[in-house]
């Protein structure tokens, strides 16, 4: 299974490509259906810690308190980069084949490059807590 | 006596209130006759401009970077643009011989430190990213930066103007889309891209500058500078902002582009809020 990890830059913050369990149970699965395709995905974003999100959100307009905690803190969403080149339409339908939902497919605010395990994860917070206790214990 | 006194009192303050309201409609009267919105934004903007100054660097990585900050040389302030706001000072110092220094507040555990020099408007020496924790320099680029001049282009150059779709995904937890910014210079348009969403494969959150910027009738033609080459871009211009596209790339077909909004003031930093 393959995948690139993007170098964003100085005001980004880092990429760390740690998932849950079950996450990476899914992306394996599809990412290894995207490399018999010939795509490397690129990964833009994966788990982020809590103040991270925070921060991230400040700098935003969001004032949806209730969908302040992502599903990036819990381990259970990736950004891929590539939104408008010709490859993405093949990984949004292998992605969703493998149980993603797409931030394309939102009613509100679309989010091409995300998507989340919000279909097999369970409890949002519940999932948060552990994914951030775990990123806690490894530093 | 001391009734006359009131009495007194209370005519000067009605004289004085209604010679307030006067003068304050006269003031209204000539200020609408005199400066339409767009006007006073632009003043606005050139006033601002004074204490903006635009930079680049080289990076190995990412390509040519983008820095805008603003420095406040009266009350020792300033801010720097790390996407996508702009975050404060916690230090400025700048000597009388035009020594400079300051660093930025903290974000996502790091922070920026400049030190170098300011003479005749031009900012020069090396930036550094620093871990917060630790104090441990991360990276560090040698910074070229000219203050912009907030006049009005000369003909053939790109009215300095934002050109912009980025928001943030509650839904997601991310920012998405891209911005462009136009700078006026004494030398000429100058200008960054952000991008919040790697379209084709950019770098995100970095502020990358334009090189050749053309503008011709109905469209703005610049390239950027990144490590795998060179990127051609293009924004067909709109009634209300523009079309965005890569020249370069391959795309899907029946591909549109991006459409952007195009707004004036190019100093306003928080996304999904208008600017």
């Amino acid at each position: 299974m393959h995948y690139t990890v993007a170098n964003n830059g100085p005001n980004a913050p880092e990429v760390h490509p740690v998932f849950s369990p079950e996450t990476a149970e899914h992306l394996n699965a599809a990412f290894k259906e995207l490399n018999k395709d010939g795509i490397t995905p690129q990964i833009n974003s994966a788990f982020r810690t809590n103040s991270d999100q925070a921060y991230m959100q400040s700098g935003g307009s969001g004032t949806n308190p209730a969908a302040k905690v992502s599903w990036h803190q819990a381990g259970a969403a990736v950004d891929i980069n590539g939104t408008r080149s010709p490859q993405f339409k093949t990984i949004i339908s292998v992605m969703k084949k493998n149980g993603f939902s797409w931030g394309g497919d939102y009613k509100s605010k679309k989010d091409p490059p995300h998507f989340d395990g919000r279909q097999f994860m369970g409890n949002l917070n519940q999932a948060v807590r552990k994914a951030q206790s775990y990123w806690d214990s490894t530093q | 006596m001391n009734a006359s006194r009131v009495r007194t009192i209370k005519t000067l303050g009605l004289r004085s209130v209604l010679w307030i309201l006067i003068v304050g409609f006269l003031g209204a009267i000539s200020s609408a006759q005199a400066s339409t919105p767009e006007q006073r934004q632009m003043a606005s903007d050139n006033s601002a401009s004074q204490n903006f100054f635009f930079g680049t660097s080289h990076d190995s990585k990412l390509g040519t970077m983008a820095w805008l900050f603003c420095i406040d040389k009266d009350r020792h302030k300033g801010q720097i643009f790390v996407a996508p706001r702009m975050v404060g000072f916690s230090e400025l110092n700048l000597g009388v011989d035009g020594t400079l220094t300051f660093q930025s507040l903290d974000f996502f555990g790091k922070n920026y430190r400049f030190k170098g020099t300011l003479k005749s408007s031009e900012i020069t020496g090396d930036m550094q990213l620093v871990d917060a924790k630790s104090g441990n320099p991360k990276d560090k680029w040698q910074l070229t930066a000219t203050q912009l001049s907030g006049q009005n282009p000369r003909p053939g150059e790109v009215t300095p103007g934002r050109y912009s779709n980025v928001d943030y995904s509650t839904e997601g937890g991310d920012f998405t889309g891209v911005d462009i910014r136009f700078f006026s210079t004494n030398t000429g348009t100058t200008g960054m891209i952000v991008f919040y969403e790697s379209y084709w494969g950019e770098p995100t959150f970095t502020p990358l500058a334009f090189s050749r910027v053309e503008a011709s009738e109905g469209a703005i033609k610049f390239e950027v500078e990144m490590p795998n080459g060179v990127a051609h871009y293009r924004v067909r211009t709109t009634d209300t902002g523009g079309v965005f596209n890569r020249e370069d790339a391959a795309h899907e077909k029946g591909e549109k582009g991006v459409a952007l909004k195009r707004s004036r003031s190019v100093f306003t930093a928080a996304p999904g809020k208008k600017g």
